[in-house]
């Protein structure tokens, strides 16, 4: 199953703008990393993600949110709910187009439901 | 007729390319292919097409760039899809010309007559190159905006609005309903008149028979059981101009009526002033842009094309209205992508909000007639800055209505011909339909002969 989310997500990874792709459980536990290309600029993101994620999860779950954003420097880190169990977290650029991005993240979602 | 759509969401050369060989064992040689290339795979383009030439070398095709497309799957705003068809009753044209009348004239004399549904595929708004903008930059400033500061009478401003409208036709905007008058016949047209989101240099990129034809105009024919609708999300029109106008007063929030010198596809002032400063003394954040911002923006695909602030024109034909966004360019004179010597001086401006939301949009889907058909639809861009992820209800509701289906966002499709099912508001002209959002067209197929 993993493979197959994997393959899932690929699409998303070959996008210039996306530097990371994290499938967090709800306990905090990433299940699945993409990376584009190796970034030591995204390590303390990812320590400040380890520390966080099971905030931003319990929010996210409990306040039935459509998504969370956080903004560091010149990335954001954006939280997408595709299960009950399961969170997608995106690394970007702040210069992506996220409008176009958010319809193909929510297209990604939509296939890995269908696959859990 | 066999018809079959294959998309990639991948958007590197060579990822497109393994994932399109392993789906495009068809079972069938197509005689024509309808591409939809995003801005995702813009720089390995022409590879891609030169791919798909090779590929089915005796194939017709047709394409452009769309800001994304909906398959049976999924909707992706990456990669590309296409639809192969084999079958007789389908023909691509194109034509090039000095300016809209010429270019349109040649092409409806190569389209002939005897079709059931045309696609028209133009840039409503071509951004040549640097050079070329840079032009319209210096033109503006120097040579028109100074003659128009000197004018005394109306009459002469809107003599130097005519000379500053005929250049733009000549090099950089195809007019849309001037388009739509010129190929108007009796087979309905469904007009993709593109202009991207986010525009770069060298686009809106148009292919016919895999070569890139520039600034130029592709109609793509189809005969046989086909059915061509057109859809606005906007209540109907009034049969005056005072009744449009309190029509879109109760529609559109903040409604103002302004006064508007114009002449062609040129607008001189708004309200007394410049359109750019009309602008910013309406909404503050929206300061004009700077010539070499706005040309670095095009270099990198990032000029931006629409806004919610927009003015609405009612015709004097019609009294329909089609609505113009604008937008802090740096540019004394505001650009048209439809002519507006049809329309009354007066027009309204506000922020758009559409009522209901993207299920209005769903409409469209509603109005199909054939069962067991493919259908093509083509949805007003702007939704996805709308609604965002929410554009998937389209796609849901799409696969409600529709067996097989591609569904493409681009440029707010106009229409000509088109036999309607309400007083549509942006019948602009009798039997053309244009407005700058809120549109979508859809053509049904059952079979080509």
């Amino acid at each position: 199953m993993l493979l197959e989310m994997s393959e899932i997500l690929e699409p998303i990874t070959s996008d210039p703008s996306v530097r990371m792709i994290v499938l967090y459980r709800i306990d905090g536990t990433p299940i699945l990393a993409k990376i584009r290309k190796r970034d030591l600029t995204i390590l303390g993101i990812l320590y400040w993600l380890e520390n966080q994620i099971r905030d931003a999860l319990y929010h996210i779950f409990n306040k039935d949110l459509d998504d969370l954003s956080f903004k560091f420097r010149d990335v954001l880190v954006k939280m997408y709910p595709v299960s009950r169990t399961l969170v997608l977290t995106l690394i970007v650029d702040e210069n992506a187009s996220l409008y176009k991005l958010e319809a193909d993240v929510e297209s990604v979602c939509m296939k890995i439901r269908e696959l859990i | 007729m066999r018809v079959e759509v294959v998309h990639t969401p991948f958007t590197e050369y060579g990822d497109v390319v393994r994932d399109l060989e392993a789906k495009l064992d068809l079972g069938f040689e197509p005689n024509f292919l309808f591409v939809f290339l995003t801005e995702s795979v813009w720089k390995d383009h022409n590879k891609i097409i030169k791919f798909l030439q090779r590929k089915f070398p005796n194939a017709k095709m047709a394409g452009c760039f769309v800001e994304g497309y909906a398959t049976a799957e999924c909707a992706w705003m990456r990669g590309l899809a296409m639809i192969l068809i084999e079958a007789e009753g389908v023909d691509v044209f194109w034509a090039k010309g000095r300016n809209t009348a010429e270019t349109f004239r040649r092409l409806k004399e190569k389209v002939g007559t005897g079709w059931d549904s045309i696609i028209l595929i133009f840039p409503a708004f071509y951004f040549q190159s640097r050079f070329d903008v840079l032009k319209i930059g210096i033109n503006d400033r120097i040579h028109y905006y100074l003659k128009y500061k000197r004018a005394r009478t109306l009459e002469d401003k809107l003599r130097v609005l005519r000379e500053y409208s005929n250049m733009l036709e000549s090099r950089y905007i195809y007019p849309v309903n001037k388009a739509l008058r010129i190929m108007a016949n009796e087979t309905p047209i469904i007009g993709m008149n593109l202009m991207p989101l986010e525009a770069r240099f060298g686009t809106p990129v148009i292919f016919a028979n895999y070569e890139c034809i520039g600034r130029g105009a592709v109609a793509v024919c189809f005969k046989g059981k086909v059915n061509t609708i057109f859809h606005d999300v906007l209540p109907e029109r009034g049969n005056s101009f005072d009744e449009t106008v309190e029509i879109m007063k109760n529609y559109f929030p903040n409604v103002e009526l302004v006064d508007v010198v114009k002449k062609g596809i040129a607008i001189g002032e708004i309200n007394g002033l410049r359109p750019v400063e009309f602008l910013e003394s309406k909404v503050r954040a929206y300061k004009p842009i700077e010539q070499n911002e706005a040309l670095n923006r095009l270099e990198k695909g990032r000029l931006q094309t629409v806004s919610p602030y927009v003015l609405a024109f009612i015709s004097r034909e019609t009294f329909g209205s089609s609505i113009l966004g604008l937008l802090p360019y740096p540019v004394n004179f505001h650009p048209s992508l439809f002519d507006l010597d049809i329309f009354y001086d007066k027009s309204l401006f506000f922020g758009e909000l559409f009522k209901d939301g993207i299920k209005r949009f769903c409409e469209l889907f509603e109005r199909k007639k054939m069962d067991s058909s493919f259908d093509l639809f083509i949805v007003d861009h702007n939704t996805i800055m709308m609604f965002g992820k929410r554009i998937h209800k389209i796609t849901s509701f799409a696969r409600e209505r529709c067996e097989r289906f591609l569904g493409v966002f681009s440029s707010y499709p106009s229409a000509a011909g088109i036999p309607l099912n309400k007083k549509s508001l942006t019948e602009i002209e009798p039997k053309i339909c244009f407005s700058g959002t809120g549109t979508s067209a859809m053509i049904e197929i059952r079979d080509l002969i």
